[in-house]
């Protein structure tokens, strides 16, 4: 339902509406109080004329009295003065009677006035028949006197019976017409009253009705709206069409919250852009955290800085000997090529020059529209700039470079921009500086590695220069000692056998100070095998015994048999046990050597203790660090002084641990762990039986 | 010298290495060795020997072929194709061993030469074990 009317008229009229209503029932009111009063009126009037009528009638006995009276006493003198009296009342009373006949607007006695008319006539003939009468009885003629009154008074009292009869008839007719016209009326207006009323009542309802939902209806949907659009569905538009104060609110509120979405949307583009501009700088932070090479980082973000805010151009220098700004990378959107190539370094002093200003400014520069600009500087490979970024990149205080960037657009580069691109900056001045860094790190890898290199090429040839001559020196010695080349005496012997021993020592110093710098310059390589650990302590043991020798010293064993193939280096598992029992016959002068093996958890156990002169606490801590061993005891213990640290670095190659307790004359235990299967190395099967001497 | 006598061919160029070898094979196993000191038209020096030998041992760094190149031509040579041929060197270093083994060595006895080990390993050689030993 449409209303073309504001709610103001609309009010009005529902108010105009009840106003007329209460206007027709009043008016219906009035007119039934109206014809109840013309009922009252008319009855009253029936009444007085009524009365008039019982007065007329008294006023006539009372004249025929009063005659009757003269005649009786026939004093004629005092009665006659009574019966003019009378007779003027009687003649009043007929008057009044006749006012109660009006002329104007048929009233009551309109269809009597005949009868009054009558009546005035026997008035009149009353009056003379009284004046004869009086005349006759002054006259003393009583017999004509109550001839008269017994004839023509009666006649005329007859007579004057009859007429007020038919007034009072009349009289009683008139009313009675009235009254029943005016209850007609009054039936008819009380019906009238009563649909007025009902009618008043229903179009009231309704009115009030439709005015109320009129007005509540739209704004229920209004608010329905709003909750919607509350609730973030900005799509949503108030259904109002009414061109009341409710659809006028609806427009409002629609444009209103039509602004509200493009307030949305342009807040949603900007966060869109601005997600954009932080996931370019993301992108660009992830390539400078990834990429070292500076030259291809630098590449990288600024081909990413062009085609993420689709920019003409980006360049970036480096501060070179603080006095010229290097252009080390540039991008724009037809690739890098010729750009680099035609542009040129820029000096720091350089005026006009936005990059330079910046530089020295240490502040971003913005040209909004070059061609405004005096600080710009026009280039020829450039010919559609037409705004301008260069952001300082700084570390710290110091100066690294600077960014730029130049877009075709007049006034490209927003607050925002600015920010996302000095972040950009700082970023790029970080990773510039991690670049140096890690170009100054490689350096010093490179040169660290060619050390060590050059420290292995040496000790390799060295090596091999102490092998040659010691193979002559061994052997020959033991050609001579065994007897080969002829006889030899004990003492000859005796001498021989010391230059085969401390030759054997210097081989062994060579393969440990080998070893030991395989494992300085982490070259050490183990050659998994299988290596079966009860064959390795059988032979160790034979070993040991030959360690042993003249020694007082018992060697017993603790050894489980069926210990698992473990992988690992055979050598150098070889290795870690016979330094464990010649570490332990070396400080044992005489007593018992205990060798030990378990296996348990996946883990094998290798227990070395021996009774021996034991390790004071405040040397405890050397017995890991390479030539530490102490020197008194050199004399009387030969070693390099590598065995335990060397020992230490092949038990940690294979994933295991080791570690001892001692104490100064009581005796020491070694303890190494090893995993069954330790961590794979590269080296291939050995296959064969070596043997290290 | 009988047939049964073992027939080594060992090319030096230390003359100390040369005479211990010379000893350990001669006097303490009783072997028939064939020292050269100039491996200079090695082919022709190998083809004149009067038997083929049961092993070769070559020393690596040596002029002007070094081990690797004269295992070469031993290779290339129909005769030697299948022949022992075992590096005797002072360089033991883990790469080394590793590029003999690649190079097609078939063992390797590192110097100094232990004289109470080697008649051992000499057995297994000739048994056709794999010998890799670093004294």
């Amino acid at each position: 339902m449409r209303f073309r009317f504001s709610i103001g008229q609309r009010t009005a009229l529902g108010f105009a509406l009840m106003v007329a209503l209460v206007l027709v029932a009043s008016s219906t009111g009035l007119f039934y109080t109206r014809s109840v009063e013309d009922t009252i009126n008319a009855t009253r009037d029936g009444a007085d004329q009524l009365e008039s009528v019982a007065d007329l009638q008294i006023s006539w006995l009372a004249v025929v009295a009063t005659v009757d009276n003269m005649l009786l006493t026939r004093q004629t003198g005092l009665i006659e003065q009574r019966l003019t009296g009378e007779l003027e009342a009687f003649n009043r009373q007929l008057d009044a009677l006749q006012a109660g006949a009006p002329d104007e607007g048929g009233g009551l006695m309109a269809e009597n006035r005949p009868l009054l008319a009558d009546l005035q006539a026997l008035g009149a003939e009353l009056t003379g028949l009284v004046n004869e009468l009086t005349t006759v009885s002054q006259e003393g003629r009583w017999a004509r006197a109550q001839t008269l009154r017994h004839t023509d008074l009666a006649s005329l009292q007859r007579r004057l019976n009859t007429l007020l009869d038919q007034l009072s008839t009349n009289i009683r007719a008139g009313v009675q017409d009235r009254v029943d016209e005016s209850v007609r009326t009054q039936n008819a207006n009380r019906t009238y009253w009563i649909v007025t009323a009902v009618l008043a009542l229903v179009i009231g309802v309704v009115a009030g009705f439709l005015t109320t939902t009129s007005i509540t209806r739209p704004i229920a949907k209004l608010v329905t709206t709003t909750q919607a659009i509350r609730g973030g569905d900005l799509s949503r538009r108030a259904e109002v069409t009414s061109q009341d104060e409710i659809g006028e609110l609806a427009q409002s509120f629609n444009s209103m919250t039509d602004q509200l979405r493009e307030s949305f949307e342009l807040l949603e583009d900007r966060v869109n852009a601005r997600t954009h501009d932080l996931q370019t700088a993301a992108e660009v932070s992830k390539q400078i955290t990834t990429v070292l090479d500076i030259d291809e980082l630098l590449r990288q973000v600024t081909t990413l800085t062009v085609n993420s805010y689709d920019l003409y151009a980006s360049f970036v220098f480096l501060l070179r000997d603080n006095d010229v700004l290097e252009r080390v990378a540039g991008a724009n959107l037809s690739g890098t090529t010729g750009l680099l190539a035609t542009l040129h370094d820029i000096p720091l002093d350089a005026d006009p020059s936005i990059v330079a200003l910046a530089a020295r400014t240490r502040e971003p520069v913005v040209v909004n529209d070059v061609r405004q600009s005096t600080i710009h500087q026009w280039q020829e490979v450039l010919p559609n700039t037409r705004s301008e970024l260069a952001v300082p990149m700084l570390l710290g205080e110091r100066l690294i470079g600077v960014f730029s960037v130049q877009s075709t657009v007049e006034n490209r580069f927003s607050d925002d921009d600015l920010r996302v691109l000095t972040t950009l900056a700082e970023q790029i001045a970080v990773a510039v500086r991690n670049a140096e860094l890690f170009a100054e790190a490689e350096n010093a890898r490179l040169i660290a590695e060619q050390a060590s290199q050059v420290k292995s090429q040496f000790l390799a040839n060295m090596s091999h220069e102490l092998r040659t001559p010691l193979n002559a020196i061994i052997n020959f010695t033991g050609f001579v000692a065994d007897g080969i080349l002829g006889p030899v005496n004990d003492d000859q012997l005796d001498s021989l056998n010391k230059v085969i021993n401390s030759s054997n020592h210097l081989l062994s110093l060579i393969n440990d100070i080998l070893d030991l710098t395989k494992i300085e310059v982490g070259m050490m390589d183990l050659f998994i095998q299988d290596v079966d650990l009860n064959e390795s302590l059988t032979s160790l043991l034979s070993t040991a015994k030959g360690l042993v020798k003249d020694k007082p010293i018992e060697i017993v064993t603790d050894i489980e048999d069926n210990l698992p193939t473990i992988s690992g280096d055979r050598r150098r598992i070889r290795q870690i046990l016979l330094n464990m029992v010649s570490n332990a016959v070396k400080f044992t002068p005489e007593g018992r050597i205990t060798i030990a093996a378990k296996h348990a958890d996946d883990e094998i156990h290798l227990t070395v203790s021996d009774t021996g002169i034991g390790i004071p606490p405040d040397q405890q801590h050397l017995v890991f660090e390479t030539f530490r061993q102490a020197k008194h005891e050199l004399q009387e213990t030969p070693g390099t002084g590598l065995g335990m640290p060397i020992t230490k670095a092949f038990v940690e190659a294979h994933d295991g641990r080791i570690w001892f307790e001692s104490e100064a004359g009581a005796g020491t235990t070694f303890y190494v762990v090893l995993p069954v299967k330790p961590v794979e190395a590269d080296g291939e099967v050995e296959e064969t039986a070596e043997i290290t001497a | 010298m009988s047939e049964s006598q073992t027939k080594l061919l060992y090319v030096d160029d230390d003359a100390l290495s040369r005479e211990v070898m010379h000893v350990l094979a001669s006097r303490v196993i009783g072997a028939d060795i064939t020292l050269l000191d100039d491996n200079s038209n090695f082919m022709d020096k190998v083809r004149e020997l009067p038997a083929v030998p049961d092993v070769i041992f070559l020393d690596i760094q040596m002029r002007p072929y070094d081990g690797y190149e004269m295992l070469k031509m031993l290779r290339s040579d129909s005769t030697y194709k299948e022949a022992t041929i075992i590096a005797m060197t002072a360089s033991v270093m883990a790469t080394d061993v590793q590029a003999l083994r690649a190079a097609g060595f078939n063992g390797l006895i590192g110097k100094p030469i232990l004289r109470q080990v080697f008649p051992g390993l000499l057995k297994q050689i000739l048994t056709g074990e794999s010998v890799w030993f670093v004294s």
